[in-house]
């Protein structure tokens, strides 16, 4: 059956929507409106292509990891290489599409928020490229432990308010931004950067990101001549995950599995697994998962990489989880440590700590599967901005 | 059905909002006592919440200190309750965020609001769209659902808004979060109530940055009613009794003079 989602009030089956203030509405009804416009329109996704390709440094490479796979002894293990892009993530992909519909909305002022600080490292980078103003709402806590990309988003000319609220993490970013956009909604766009928040962002980021998806299916088709046996990503939002899922969601044979952040285990209280450890509530204008409390407030969350430290998690996600398409399971601090040290000595490559969060689960996946068998891993983003944060935690 | 009286009997309202709970359970009571004996016509009740993404750096605190002193939702309602027995006749609508309505069940939450003798809701961050499930459990329970109309709403969104909103619509005088401003952008307001006003006949009133007695004079004249919050709140969590009751009195005689 073909997969049409969202419908045309912006919901996943029963998650997404648009709970914002009123404020707030016809930005978003502007923005599904110019959507709708630059999707007939063949010049946008020309240029868009363009800076993917000669700015960005797409396509990136879909490369056979001999020695994981050796190392997991079942299936072939393929990592998609979005921590060669430019800025280090596979953020740029969206920041880029946005940036250029800020452009045809006419609007000059961009504001965002980050965790890990690639979200806004991307943005500034898309903003610096076009022209545009562009203010990054990051938390104390994050812009602490992720000094170096405050560095780098002020070096690219953009301001960074460091927000002092609440848990000072990523959630209270968003707050802020959202603050920022009821405030200035008139001459500034919000380049969310996940696939959270009202509708249309998740679907908008989505397509943003289904590149990685699209390229994979084309690569892995040119090299093993068929479709993988499953797919892995790390999951905090959830953009990486939705952009290489997407193209494969129709081909049921295609395990899908989201790798959340387990933090110190889900029975210790302190992870950011919104699906394996929260409830369905109502947060950042979309109706998905959550980690709240019985009366509804949303609880702190803990995880080692600032980029998966999220009380939710996309509208899409809890979707193709509710309805049983994908399976999402877990990854604790100490396992992402692993994995990132694995990643590195048997393949050269140092991950970022997010996906670092999915190597374990690649390599029992791989076992699983068996012999013959392909696993594709999306390495969504590169180690160098965690290195100060890792060092604190292991001893080589 | 006080909501709809008022609005029989009376032309201007001064709409007043606190934070339950807000600095401690005690305090906030007699706040709220303060507020509807000076000249409160329809108070506002604050429910506290995590992430109050449409509130400004005073109320933020409010929520933050509520949460921290350990209010829950049955003190909410026990304050509500407590008000009702005090002041039979006064509109009480609960301000809160979707999500604790939403996570204890919207008619669980309906249910538990009006035996506390709630009249009904304002849900900052829920549009008429997505307000059908708690438009349905109100109704069975005889509550009002109060929808926001913002300067952005243009005339297809405020019909939306009017044919939605019970007995009243709270229109929010800037683009912005609420708090204390200096200077309201009153000319654009102007145009913006003069377009409500052909489109809808339900009484609206003004709130967000109101804080003086020369500000709700001035929004009175154009609508049917101020609110004032965050001045309010920030007064009771400096403790200054006697210039709140000051406050309250001369804001609601500027209003009934219009």
């Amino acid at each position: 059956m073909k997969y049409t989602l969202p419908d045309e009030r912006g919901y996943f089956g029963e998650f997404g929507g648009k709970f914002v203030p009123e404020t707030l509405m016809y930005a978003l009804e502007e923005l599904e409106e110019a959507y709708r416009r630059v999707k007939e329109d063949r010049s946008f996704w020309e240029e868009l292509e363009y800076y993917l390709k000669n700015f960005a440094g797409r396509p990136t490479p879909l490369y056979y990891a001999r020695r994981l796979t050796e190392y997991a002894g079942g299936a072939k293990i393929y990592i998609k290489r979005e921590d060669l892009l430019h800025t280090g993530a596979h953020k740029i992909n969206n920041t880029l599409g946005q940036a250029l519909l800020t452009k045809k909305m006419g609007k000059k002022r961009v504001i965002a928020e980050t965790g890990a600080g690639q979200h806004g490292v991307a943005t500034a980078t898309a903003c610096a490229l076009l022209g545009l103003e562009c203010v990054v709402y990051m938390g104390e806590e994050d812009a602490e432990r992720q000094k170096l990309n405050v560095f780098r988003m002020e070096l690219l000319g953009a301001q960074v308010c460091v927000v002092k609220s609440g848990t000072r993490t990523l959630k209270d970013a968003i707050n802020e931004a959202l603050r920022d956009w009821v405030t200035n909604v008139e001459t500034t766009h919000y380049i969310i950067g996940s696939v959270v928040g009202p509708h249309p962002f998740p679907m908008l980021v989505r397509d943003f990101q289904k590149v990685i998806g699209e390229e994979t299916k084309a690569q892995l088709y040119e090299l093993e001549g068929r479709l993988p046996d499953a797919v892995v990503a790390c999951v905090g939002g959830g953009s990486n995950a939705m952009g290489i899922f997407y193209p494969f969601v129709e081909h049921k044979e295609v395990l899908l599995v989201g790798v959340e952040a387990g933090g110190l285990g889900i029975e210790s209280g302190k992870h950011a697994s919104s699906i394996r450890g929260g409830s369905v509530g109502v947060l950042h204008g979309m109706k998905s998962y959550f980690l709240q409390d019985e009366e509804g407030q949303i609880l702190p969350t803990h995880s080692i990489s600032a980029g998966l430290d999220y009380p939710g998690v996309g509208p899409e996600h809890a979707y193709l989880f509710k309805s049983g398409r994908a399976k999402y399971v877990y990854a604790t601090d100490e396992e992402a440590l692993e994995g990132f040290k694995l990643l590195s000595r048997l393949e050269g490559i140092i991950p970022a700590l997010e996906p670092a969060h999915a190597v374990l689960r690649v390599v029992e996946l791989a076992k699983d599967v068996g012999k013959g068998g392909i696993v594709v891993f999306n390495l969504s983003g590169r180690g160098d901005k965690d290195m100060w944060h890792v060092m604190k935690h292991i001893q080589l | 059905m006080r909501l709809e009286e008022f609005w029989k009997r009376n032309k201007k309202a001064l709409v007043s909002y606190m934070m339950a709970g807000y600095p401690d359970y005690e305090t906030s009571l007699s706040a709220f006592k303060i507020l509807l004996r000076e000249g409160t016509d329809i108070l506002e009740v604050g429910f506290p919440f995590s992430d109050p993404v449409a509130d400004g750096p005073t109320i933020q605190l409010a929520h933050e200190t509520a949460l921290k002193g350990g209010i829950k939702s049955r003190h909410v309602f026990e304050i509500c309750g407590r008000l009702r027995e005090e002041f039979p006749e006064k509109p009480i609508l609960l301000m809160t965020y979707y999500n604790p309505i939403f996570k204890m069940g919207v008619e669980n939450f309906c249910k538990r609001a009006k035996s506390a003798g709630v009249d009904g809701f304002i849900v900052p961050d829920l549009p008429p769209e997505e307000g059908f499930e708690l438009k349905e459990a109100c109704r069975s329970e005889g509550l009002s659902l109060v929808f926001l109309a913002s300067p952005t709403s243009g005339e297809r969104r405020l019909k939306l808004i009017c044919s939605h909103s019970d007995h009243m619509v709270y229109f929010v005088s800037l683009t912005g979060t609420t708090g204390a401003r200096k200077e309201l952008p009153i000319q654009r307001l102007k145009e913006n109530l003069q377009l409500y006003r052909s489109l809808c006949e339900k009484p609206v009133v003004v709130g967000f940055g109101i804080s003086t007695q020369e500000q709700a004079k001035e929004i009175a004249q154009l609508s049917d009613g101020v609110v004032v919050g965050s001045h309010f709140v920030r007064l009771v969590g400096e403790g200054k009794w006697q210039e709140l009751s000051e406050s309250v009195r001369s804001i609601s005689e500027a209003i009934r003079s219009c």
